[in-house]
């Protein structure tokens, strides 16, 4: 329903970095192990939200569509929310495919 | 679902089917604001729309569906699916406005366009911004 904005991300990535700063004394093993399940997490919950989004926005244009609704401000308000959170998502993913090539274009 | 054949797109387009049909009427009841014995008419399509929609979303099992026979039998129960959603046009003998016989009152035909107009350009407006969304995803640029 609704899409978290970034500072209620940021407390759970400042655990990540602290632990993975920490675990870096231990070995690699334990540091993917303390990021992955939580960065998958995110990635899950934050897609579910945006199809959440898009699937109430539909419900909402079905309903005006058959005269169910009259509120039509409403409606191009959700319509706009679910715009933007999927041109986030496409932007968040553009971004990340933009640094893994950085990553496989830099010279070892 | 498949992409281009949800519910939603399918909604969409009949409900402008719908709206357009139903600008004709309007119009035409319009145009005959001064003929003698005229009798407005008018389409009711998003009542069916709704229970296409409801017979598809749920409990389908339960909504009883009478048989059609003949071509002149009206359908009984919602239709099967949203394909087969008409829209249907009534004509209003029962009143009439003048005393010769018409029973169109410019004012409220009018009144009645206009608002099928916005509900059409509305209709466009999802239908763009549906694709929009799926064009946004295949591209992946936002």
């Amino acid at each position: 329903m609704q899409v978290h904005p970034i500072h209620f991300l940021i407390p759970s990535l400042e655990t990540t970095s602290i632990k993975s700063t920490s675990s870096l004394a231990d070995g690699g093993a334990t540091q993917t192990m303390a990021i992955q399940p939580s960065f998958r997490k995110l990635m899950q919950s934050t897609l579910s939200n945006v199809n959440e989004l898009q699937l109430v926005a539909q419900e909402a244009s079905r309903k005006f569509a058959t005269g169910e609704s009259e509120n039509l401000h409403e409606l191009m308000i959700m319509l706009e929310e679910a715009k933007l959170a999927l041109d986030l998502t496409v932007e968040v993913r553009n971004k990340a495919i933009e640094a893994y090539q950085e990553l496989t274009r830099m010279q070892v | 679902m498949s992409l281009l054949g949800g519910i939603t797109p399918l909604t969409l387009k009949k409900s402008l089917d719908g709206a357009m049909l139903r600008h004709e009427i309007l119009a035409n009841n319009v145009a005959n604001v001064n003929t003698p014995r005229f009798k407005r008419s008018d389409v009711t399509f998003r009542a069916q729309l709704k229970s296409a929609i409801d017979s598809m979303t749920e409990n389908s099992q339960l909504s009883m569906r009478g048989k059609t026979t003949n071509l002149g039998h009206m359908p009984i129960g919602p239709p099967i699916h949203l394909d087969q959603v008409s829209a249907s046009i009534q004509r209003d003998t029962a009143t009439s406005v003048r005393v010769d016989e018409n029973n169109v009152s410019l004012d409220m035909e009018l009144a009645t366009l206009s608002g099928n107009a916005a509900y059409y350009s509305t209709m466009v407006r999802l239908l763009n911004d549906y694709y929009g969304s799926i064009r946004t995803v295949i591209q992946g640029r936002a």
